[in-house]
């Protein structure tokens, strides 16, 4: 198991893969996979206080956006990062959305997706990479 | 970049304050936790660094009438160690200028504190209408730092740095006053969170020795985005959003001028026409009546389609648990209770109207 890669005050898991637009994605069994936001992202954001719900059974291409989630200064946009259906919605983040902001790789995920093509995931950003070739360029 | 910059910048950076840009200002937004900032500012206490705002002394002989032609209030009952919050200054159609606070320091000198987003603004427009009057105006803001402390503890961790400052009536001020810390040019009971608290204003020296030693005894530190929260939950414009030159008081309902003043000031005439002739649009407030994302300005407000009008300023109140805001809607549909709907991004939610504030003040 590699070890969490810390950059700053940030920590970035290395058990997942990230798209340039700041979601994650950790496979589960069977081509399921949950896709969420890096503490990086949650941190920009700050208080998250809504996440838009998403409809069970929804198709997305990779890129297309899937949701928003609302911060008091800011709406951050999730995009799907492979082709995907969303078979769950994470509806603890309607009670709870700071979820997002505590707990951004565990409770704080966004959906639950079912991968057409799990080879994509290995074409997304290692946590390094991530770190490298995004957040280092944003700041 | 933000030309201008806190003094007490390096405070901030002490206690992992994540800065930003507000009104050409670098400022703390926030310490980490923009709500918990609110609501320790309601249930315990806070300071904010107000350094930003924008602070002209007016003196001279002709002070006196000069302020009161410029502001809405009556100023000429405005005696040294008071002052006076909100008024306005207005210009000819009764637009907001700026809405300030005018303190009367002494006999013949006040200071205007308004936004920081009108620095410039402020300080033209006053010097230029001051050719026909004997006075002397100067911008002190960059000299000067000003911190706000709030909260039902804040009386007796004040009182421990200027004696007596817990018996003063809501909107007097002590100018000038010897502290442990130096010398602060004003001290005054008064505030923009709904909060007891007090406000004070000095070189960055000494306003600095005063934040350090209110957040080492108890006061937690609180950023911009705090206030904004806070300012909303009463009700309260912010300059830029919810008012600017093309509103009047009136649509505003924002009572910043005094019925009863006799003297002449720039826009009364077009005020009271206003009154008399009525206004198209009012400004209320909304309250979320189902979870909803937070509406930007410029949101459209609708009913069964129709657009009534359009949100200003709204937030997530960590106090009620739901997103408020205010905007302005025809005054033909500016009924409170009424819910209407509020358009997100091409979504509808759910509000009611509601008139201010949100949350209870525990004071005024």
């Amino acid at each position: 198991m590699t070890e969490d890669v810390k950059y700053k005050d940030y920590v970035i898991k290395a058990d997942r893969r990230y798209a340039e637009t700041h979601e994650w994605i950790k496979l589960l069994e069977d081509n399921k996979a949950r896709i969420g936001i890096s503490d990086y992202a949650q941190r920009k954001l700050k208080n998250v206080v809504y996440a838009e719900p998403v409809e069970e059974g929804a198709n997305f291409r990779k890129g297309e956006l899937i949701t928003t989630v609302e911060s008091i200064k800011a709406v951050g946009e999730i995009y799907a990062p492979v082709d995907c259906k969303v078979t769950k919605y994470n509806e603890k983040l309607d009670e709870d959305p700071s979820l997002i902001n505590t707990d951004p790789y565990g409770e704080g995920w966004i959906v639950e997706v079912e991968v057409e093509d799990p080879s994509q995931i290995d074409e997304l950003l290692t946590a390094e990479q991530y770190i490298e070739k995004v957040i280092k360029k944003e700041e | 970049m933000p030309k201008l910059s806190t003094p007490l910048l390096d405070i901030h950076e002490e206690k992992g304050a994540s800065l930003g840009e507000f009104a050409n200002w670098k400022m703390p937004i926030d310490y980490g936790d923009m709500l918990r900032e609110a609501l320790a500012t309601r249930s315990k206490m806070t300071v904010f660094d107000i350094s930003h705002l924008t602070r002209i002394i007016v003196e001279g002989e002709d002070s006196e009438k000069f302020v009161n032609w410029m502001v809405a209030r009556n100023i000429a009952k405005l005696a040294p160690g008071w002052m006076i919050a909100p008024t306005a200054m207005l210009n000819e159609n009764a637009g907001f200028v700026d809405d300030v606070a005018v303190y009367c320091l002494e006999n013949r000198k006040y200071m205007i504190v308004g936004n920081a987003i009108n620095k410039e603004k402020d300080f033209e427009w006053l010097s230029a209408h001051s050719s026909e009057f004997n006075v002397k105006i100067r911008d002190i803001t960059e000299e000067t730092a000003m911190i706000a402390l709030q909260g039902p503890k804040s009386p007796s961790l004040a009182a421990e740095i200027v004696s007596g400052i817990e018996n003063l009536a809501p909107l007097q001020i002590l100018t000038p006053v010897k502290s442990d810390f130096g010398e602060i040019l004003v001290a005054s009971k008064s505030g923009w969170t709904g909060e007891p608290g007090f406000e004070f204003i000095g070189s960055p020296e000494t306003i600095g020795k005063l934040l350090r030693h209110f957040l080492d005894n108890g006061a937690a530190p609180a950023g911009l985005g705090a206030r904004d929260i806070l300012r909303i939950e009463m009700g309260f414009c912010l300059y830029g959003e919810d008012i600017d030159d093309n509103v009047t008081p009136i649509e505003a309902r924002y009572w910043v001028f005094s019925w009863k003043k006799k003297e002449v000031y720039i826009g009364k005439d077009a005020l009271y026409r206003k009154i008399v002739e009525g206004v198209d649009l009012i400004r209320v407030g909304f309250e979320a009546k189902a979870r909803m994302p937070i509406p930007r300005h410029g949101a459209k407000i609708r009913v069964d389609g129709r657009e009534i009008g359009y949100v200003t300023s709204s937030t997530f109140s960590p106090m009620l648990k739901r997103v408020v805001g205010m905007g302005y809607v025809k005054a033909s549909h500016a009924i409170f209770n009424v819910r209407v709907n509020v358009d997100v991004r091409g979504r509808l939610y759910q509000v009611a109207l509601k008139d201010f504030p949100f949350v209870k003040p525990r004071i005024g």
